[in-house]
């Protein structure tokens, strides 16, 4: 059962039985469109609440992804090097970009919910 | 693609679908103090014949030196162009190509392009170049460029190897307003460079690449550039290469070398030296650095189309290019030299590999040949002794004399040589850099070096 937290430029982070992961939403990956490139930072690496932390490229755009929250990268997903395109097909489930962990868990709270993040204008 | 100008009728109908009476109306927004209330000053038209009077004025006018008594290379040299290379590259389809953003209407152009990067790459030894840049100059500085970028901003120091030519230093310098890189050359103790050309204090954690051009602007090879290039890389850092790829006919490439980016002037294979222009720059690199790589980048693919099975060309990883990443693209660059590159492409395919590497050793021969004359000459006297150099070298003459062998040759109709950039050390004030290539015959080579007999 996966609790998801939503920041205003599409980022989510993903709680799943104490882990954490950060990907962008369904929306952010149809804006942008066939994803062919997906830049991961280096394990270990950590990012502020609104630093630059991964950059997704498609055919006709580029993206930064800003951390919503402070985060320490844990892993990378490996498997976006050879298919970018899973952050197209299941942006919420398989195409999750960094597994973290969360530097001030408390900011969590500053983010949009499920219901908040449908409602927000996009 | 014709070209069809817009008639009256279609002017007047897309201005009515603007909601436009005439063209002011649509610049309108323009305050009336910025714009222009009085007619271009530009003199009046003359007719074609006119326009021709004047122009064969101006050709007369100027000294004219045939291209076998020009000994000036310094990065634009006087090769052969065989007349298939003008014959073809004339053509209306090729010569008034526009970018090919629509490869459904571009295949020729997109393919000569693909072929030239694949001549490019073969030339380099490097695994991946782009659609080429304006010139070797603005080449270097993308390499620079993309070398910071890797790096994420945390390293900032560029070094620059002895006898980098200073105008290609000079763009770089003007690409790193606002980038604030510390551009810093490698100065050895005595002002020459041997061995290990004063960079070992200058590689720290801090330095991001490290530019050698090989041959060096004065003409000559580094025998040790492999095991230079893996101190750098020992620091972390990246090596740039800046190359006469005509030199490729003899010597070792630069990614044989261990090079990271490969960059420089490819005029010399296939285009006239044009007063200086246009030219033509090349950027190669290692796959690894493609995504930060500048330029345009045609690649080959697949046609899926039912009745056209096969494969098919176009402009690839566009996502790397400044109008897509704008301000956080490599470089502003958005255009190459098609032409240019065409040309070359023409060019490679009419001599061959074998006809390329024999005239490289032609170069060579013909450089031999004159350094040896020119050196038995009493006064005369190698800047670097004793040190290999492709087709290009450097002779020191005795104090005040080059200006007045570099000036009788003009009245002979020579041109002996490059003035060489005196900043990089000032008893360059007393050299010539010359150049030789397969367009040299003996009796040339002769009138260059009595001229320098007779001042001497």
């Amino acid at each position: 059962m996966a609790t998801f937290y939503y920041g205003k430029t599409h980022e989510y982070i993903r709680e799943e039985e104490g882990t954490y992961y950060l990907g962008i939403s369904d929306h952010a990956q149809q804006e942008l469109g066939d994803i062919t490139y997906v830049e991961l930072p280096a394990e270990g690496a950590e990012f502020a609440k609104g630093d630059v932390c991964c950059t997704v490229e498609s055919v006709k755009a580029v993206g930064e992804i800003y951390a919503p929250v402070g985060i320490k990268v844990i892993a990378i997903n490996e498997a976006l090097e050879d298919a970018p395109e899973l952050v197209n097909q299941s942006a919420a489930g398989e195409g999750w970009l960094l597994k973290v962990e969360l530097v001030n868990p408390g900011e969590l709270s500053e983010m949009m919910d499920q219901a908040a993040y449908d409602a927000f204008e996009k | 693609m014709t070209f069809i100008p817009h008639t009256a009728e279609q002017r007047a109908r897309m201005l009515a679908a603007a909601g436009a009476k005439d063209i002011e109306d649509l610049l309108g927004t323009i305050p009336a103090d910025l714009r222009l209330n009085r007619p271009l000053n530009v003199p009046e038209a003359h007719g074609e014949a006119g326009v021709c009077r004047r122009i064969h004025r101006l050709v007369t006018d100027s000294q004219q030196i045939a291209l076998n008594r020009v000994f000036a290379g310094g990065g634009v040299y006087p090769h052969f162009v065989p007349a298939v290379v003008d014959e073809l590259s004339h053509r209306g389809e090729f010569y008034t190509a526009y970018t090919p953003y629509q490869p459904e209407i571009s295949q020729g152009m997109l393919q000569c392009i693909y072929e030239y990067q694949s001549y490019i790459c073969m030339l380099t030894g490097m695994e991946v170049t782009n659609a080429s840049g304006y010139d070797g100059g603005t080449t270097l500085a993308d390499s620079v460029l993309m070398s910071a970028l890797s790096h994420k901003g945390k390293r900032t120091k560029v070094v620059f190897a002895p006898h980098v030519d200073p105008q290609a230093k000079d763009v770089v310098a003007a690409y790193n307003i606002g980038m604030e890189l510390e551009l810093v050359t490698g100065n050895p103790p005595d002002g020459r460079y041997e061995g290990e050309c004063g960079l070992k204090d200058l590689l720290d954690d801090n330095t991001t690449c490290v530019v050698f051009q090989y041959p060096n602007c004065l003409g000559y090879t580094y025998a040790e550039l492999a095991e230079r290039i893996q101190e750098v890389h020992d620091a972390g850092a990246f090596a740039i290469v800046m190359y006469y790829p005509f030199a490729a006919g003899m010597l070792k490439t630069p990614g044989e070398l261990g090079a990271d980016i490969v960059c420089g002037e490819a005029q010399c294979l296939g285009n006239p030296m044009g007063f200086g222009g246009p030219l033509l720059g090349f950027l190669a690199c290692r796959e690894k650095l493609v995504r930060v790589m500048p330029g345009r980048l045609i690649g080959k693919t697949k046609c899926e189309r039912g009745d056209a099975e096969g494969e098919g060309f176009v402009m690839t990883l566009q996502a790397r290019e400044q109008h897509i990443r704008r301000v956080r693209a490599t470089s502003n660059i958005c255009s190459n030299e098609a032409l240019l590159a065409l040309r070359t492409c023409i060019y490679m395919g009419a001599i061959g590999r074998s006809g390329f590497t024999q005239l490289a050793e032609l170069c060579h021969d013909n450089a031999l040949a004159a350094h040896e004359a020119l050196t038995a000459i009493d006064g005369v006297s190698d800047y670097y002794e004793g040190r290999m150099f492709f087709n290009e070298f450097t002779l020191l003459f005795p104090e005040g004399k080059r200006d007045a062998i570099y000036d009788l040759a003009l009245e002979r109709g020579i041109l002996a040589g490059v003035k060489p950039d005196a900043r990089q050390a000032p008893d360059l004030n007393n050299a010539l850099t010359f150049a030789f290539t397969e367009i040299h015959r003996e009796s040339d080579i002769n009138a260059l070096v009595n001229c320098v007999k007779e001042v001497l």
